[in-house]
């Protein structure tokens, strides 16, 4: 008996089944290998409403830095559309202490780039990067549990932040426009507290408005690092 | 009777009122006799020694030759070699006319914490030129510690600091440093972080 109502439902058995296999097994097909991830970037305009910065001619850092940014994002998320890109502060925000790295981290941003100009005095503009150490004898961090110091947050990704920086300082090193001097691991304070990949890029600027001649460079050295992550 | 015993007590007055004259007026000074009184030798006597002041100007190291005198003290020899360094670079117009206020080392760590009267750094420059700065400060230091030796073998305690310290804290009327740029809120080690 049993056996008759099987074979006389059997087709519309099959037909379930299938599509209670296709609902069990329909996320993997989802994911093709050229799946677009989004990578979210957070620049930080060097200075604040309080901290004015450096004096640039006519003008402060603070204000040239957020120009520049502006127009950073715009660029990057024209030529990358899956790139979500952050500012750390808008016009008139005054900024406390670690704000920045609680933002970025809250965010689990990708990449962090905070961005400094200063006033150049020689003929050719100077261009430097910094990441973030406090100790010569750093051990990256690699347990996904543990208690760390808001100033060991960069042991984390240390590993990665060094990839990244040589990868920009490969493609700076080449620019004619200014001189690229040196990538460097120092106690740079406004990476301080940063899970992220944290890079500092810090500017000499004849004129307040050279700004927007670096923003290519920039965007050219980011490419290597938004190419590999932007793609799955 | 009574006649004599006036006459006598007028005159022992006279006599006593004469002496007290005397006295005041140094007609008669009394010496007493002094106590032996030892002078003690200090056996740390200072030492004329040359140091190398070293400064970074935009490209390359430069190193000049100071006399100090080192008295054997540790931190009072660091101090010496700070304050050293202070005037040369205030000369090269490096910095402007900035003073070494404390030099002490730490008994417990081996750090020496340095408080100066105000903030060495120009928050004008680059952070590279803060950084050479520091790194200055840390190789004039690096270079001169180890060769300033108490000559007192006697002073055990200083010659165990001799060439120990390992790191400096930087301190603006014994408070942290403060810049936009470099932390100052940990130590920094004295071998610095520079390439150069």
């Amino acid at each position: 008996m049993p056996m008759k109502i099987i074979m006389k439902y059997s087709n519309k058995i099959s037909k379930g089944v299938i599509v209670i296999l296709f609902i069990l097994f329909s996320p993997l097909f989802s994911f093709s290998s050229h799946q677009l991830k989004i990578f979210t970037i957070m620049l930080n305009p060097g200075g604040d409403a309080k901290d004015a910065g450096r004096t640039l001619n006519d003008s402060f850092e603070r204000g040239i830095t957020l120009q520049f940014c502006l127009d950073l994002k715009k660029t990057i998320e024209i030529t990358y559309p899956n790139v979500r890109v952050v500012l750390t502060r808008i016009p008139g925000e005054t900024l406390e202490f670690l704000q920045n790295a609680n933002f970025s981290n809250r965010l689990d941003a990708d990449f962090y780039l905070s961005i400094h100009f200063y006033k150049e005095t020689d003929v050719r503009p100077k261009m430097f990067l910094y990441h973030y150490i406090n100790d010569l004898f750093y051990s990256p961090i690699t347990s996904d549990i543990s208690f760390i110091k808001y100033n060991n947050a960069h042991l984390i990704n240390i590993n990665k932040t060094i990839e990244y920086a040589n990868k920009m300082k490969q493609t700076l090193e080449l620019s004619n426009q200014f001189d690229f001097k040196y990538l460097l691991g120092i106690p740079f304070k406004p990476l301080v507290g940063i899970k992220a990949p944290a890079i500092a890029l810090e500017v000499g600027l004849k004129n307040s408005n050279d700004y927007y001649d670096f923003v290519n460079p920039i965007l050219l050295s980011l490419e290597s690092i938004l190419n590999s992550k932007t793609l799955n | 009777m009574n006649k004599l015993y006036y006459l006598l007590i007028v005159f022992l007055f006279l006599i006593f009122g004469a002496t007290f004259f005397a006295i005041q007026n140094d007609y008669i000074i009394f010496r007493f006799p002094k106590k032996n009184i030892t002078i003690e030798l200090n056996n740390n006597l200072s030492t004329k020694k040359t140091i190398k002041i070293f400064y970074w100007n935009n490209t390359k190291w430069i190193n000049e030759n100071v006399d100090i005198l080192i008295s054997g003290k540790l931190d009072e020899d660091i101090s010496k070699i700070i304050n050293a360094w202070l005037n040369l670079l205030d000369e090269e117009r490096i910095i402007e006319k900035i003073s070494l206020q404390t030099a002490l080392i730490s008994d417990f760590s081996n750090e020496l914490f340095l408080s100066f009267d105000r903030n060495i750094i120009n928050e004008e420059h680059s952070t590279y030129q803060k950084l050479m700065l520091i790194e200055s400060l840390l190789k004039t230091l690096r270079n001169n510690v180890i060769s300033i030796t108490p000559t007192n073998i006697d002073n055990t305690q200083e010659l165990e600091k001799t060439g120990k310290i390992s790191k400096i804290n930087f301190l603006v009327h014994h408070k942290t440093m403060q810049d936009p740029h470099l932390d100052f809120s940990n130590p920094w080690p004295i071998e610095g972080y520079s390439v150069e």
